[in-house]
């Protein structure tokens, strides 16, 4: 197996409940003894003690109920959110794809979405300019690339946001349910791509509903259940743990060939 | 298999200590150049975007600022002051591109939502990035002052100078007070309220509709050292005008301590708190 790319030691991650009104007042002025008087937060545990690592060129599934924390996973993963305990260790920078519309900015168009986007993963400007092309072709944009994103169709957006991530290959992708996006030839190629992403070594971590996609390319998936790893191994055998066919302990770590 | 983490790896988005926070500000800001030069274009390009007139606007508008402020100068006061449109539309450039270094700064967080729950990158890009933009759109509406000292008889001479360091000093407040705010803002929206009514205060209580002869001369020091805005407002308009600033060098000097400290605490703050403040966008 090739060399270790992203480590997650002990993460956890507490989200805290925003109550208004006296009980905050009290609260952020007061610190400990406002504390004492009202009590603390209300919390939430988005991820507690999560830990496991990922090699080069490995593909990860996430599975889990909604509300499970997939995608708050990746959100740590990304370096978005700071976990309140642990670390998380990367050697690249990670790039979340998630949703549609993938933080572009609604008022600038394509193209200038296109550079700002590759500047921010780090890349020339000259290089950006010159994969451009390859890139509107990819994502069947031609006529709107000089458009303003306000005046794209939801599929258009995924589609411009797809190929962000296809031509500029960030070494580390995480995937939140987009795979669903765009009409059923787009969603094929899209998939063609991720594909040779993964055998180009980048390193995937998908979340998905569809389970049959994640065994198909994963070669190993991991079952969140109330922010905690209940199974992580094979994927056959961590959908089985999800319909309740196989007890978690049973689970091969490792991908059955 | 090599599971061990060396010196490669990076923790991502690591704490950030208070004493810290300067430095890697500095860092960031040498690293990702290309990234705050993007940002800029960014915050330029769609201000006017959609807008028949487009950037004819950021003449326009302190343009009717100062016409509204001119009209009801002279509906209280019956009558104007020395210079008074030149002084006002000075004054009123001047205190937009303070007002939306702040605000933008103060809203750097909340406003780029879209981008920061995507990608990790260092977040203080924004704040400055406005800033930036905000000062091309200062000199665009510098431009009306022209046929305006052309009527009053336009000189030049060294004190014109003066307008370079009020404007530095001008921006690095207004950028220290929006980091100062930002965390703080992103958690409790009562921030962003409080400060859009305090600043409408400051105009007030600035040299903006008025001239520094208002306030008693013994209260005069006081008053420039808690308000560095009355002292880069006034090298201002006295530069603007050709004529030597009234100010001492010790009160310039210490405007422009402030300024930096305030700029300091504020990104110091900002680096400590950002990472965490992100859960709550």
């Amino acid at each position: 197996m090739s060399e270790l790319s992203i480590k997650l030691d002990q993460v956890s991650l507490i989200f805290t409940l925003t109550d208004s009104g006296p009980k905050k007042i009290i609260r952020s002025f007061l610190g400990p003894i406002g504390k004492k008087i009202v009590g603390t937060e209300r919390t939430f545990t988005a991820l507690n003690n999560i830990s496991f690592t990922l090699h080069r060129g490995e593909v990860l599934g996430l599975i889990g109920n909604n509300g499970s924390g997939k995608s708050t996973l990746l959100q740590c993963m990304a370096g978005i959110y700071r976990p309140n305990k642990g670390t998380v260790f990367s050697k690249e920078k990670p790039f979340l794809l998630s949703g549609i519309g993938t933080g572009y900015s609604r008022k600038l168009t394509g193209r200038e979405n296109i550079l700002l986007l590759g500047s921010i993963l780090g890349i020339k400007k000259k290089k950006i300019i010159e994969k451009i092309p390859e890139l509107v072709e990819f994502a069947e944009l031609e006529n709107w690339i000089d458009e303003p994103l306000q005046t794209y169709s939801s599929g258009m957006n995924a589609r411009l946001g797809m190929a962000g991530i296809a031509y500029f290959r960030p070494d580390v992708l995480l995937i939140d349910e987009v795979l669903g996006v765009g009409d059923p030839t787009f969603k094929e190629k899209s998939k063609k791509k991720i594909m040779e992403m993964v055998e180009e070594a980048s390193t995937v971590v998908m979340a998905s509903h569809s389970f049959s996609l994640l065994i198909d390319i994963c070669d190993r998936i991991i079952l969140l259940e109330g922010g905690e790893i209940k199974a992580i191994g094979d994927p056959k055998d961590v959908v089985d743990v999800y319909y309740g066919r196989k007890n978690p302990e049973d689970v091969a770590p490792l991908k059955r060939i | 298999m090599d599971d061990t983490i060396n010196n490669n790896f990076i923790s991502l988005n690591p704490p950030v200590k208070l004493h810290r926070g300067v430095l890697e500000y500095l860092k960031n800001m040498k690293e990702n150049r290309e990234m705050l030069l993007q940002f800029v274009r960014r915050d330029f390009k769609i201000k006017y975007r959609g807008s028949i007139l487009g950037y004819l606007w950021s003449l326009l508008e302190p343009t009717l600022t100062a016409l509204v402020y001119t009209v009801l100068i002279l509906l209280i006061r019956g009558g104007g002051f020395y210079r008074q449109p030149l002084w006002l539309f000075g004054g009123i450039i001047m205190f937009q591109f303070f007002r939306e270094t702040l605000v933008g700064g103060m809203q750097s967080l909340s406003q780029n939502r879209g981008l920061i729950k995507r990608i990790y990158f260092p977040r203080e890009i924004f704040a400055t990035s406005n800033m930036l933009s905000k000062l091309i759109f200062l000199i665009l509406a510098m431009f009306p002052l022209i046929p305006l000292l052309y009527y009053y008889g336009f000189e030049i001479n060294y004190n014109q100078l003066y307008i370079i360091p009020a404007i530095f000093g001008l921006g690095i407040f207004g950028l220290g007070l929006g980091y100062l705010l930002c965390c703080a803002h992103t958690i409790y929206s009562d921030i962003g309220i409080i400060t859009k009514h305090a600043i409408f205060f400051l105009f007030f209580l600035s040299p903006i509709l008025w001239k520094l002869d208002k306030i008693p001369e013994e209260h005069l020091d006081l008053y420039l050292t808690i308000n560095p805005l009355a002292v880069f407002l006034t090298m201002f308009r006295y530069g603007l005008d050709g004529v030597s600033v009234p100010l001492e060098n010790s009160i310039i000097i210490q405007a422009f301590v402030t300024s930096i400290a305030v700029l300091i605490i504020g990104i110091s703050i900002f680096k400590r708190f950002e990472g965490s403040v992100i859960k709550y966008l």
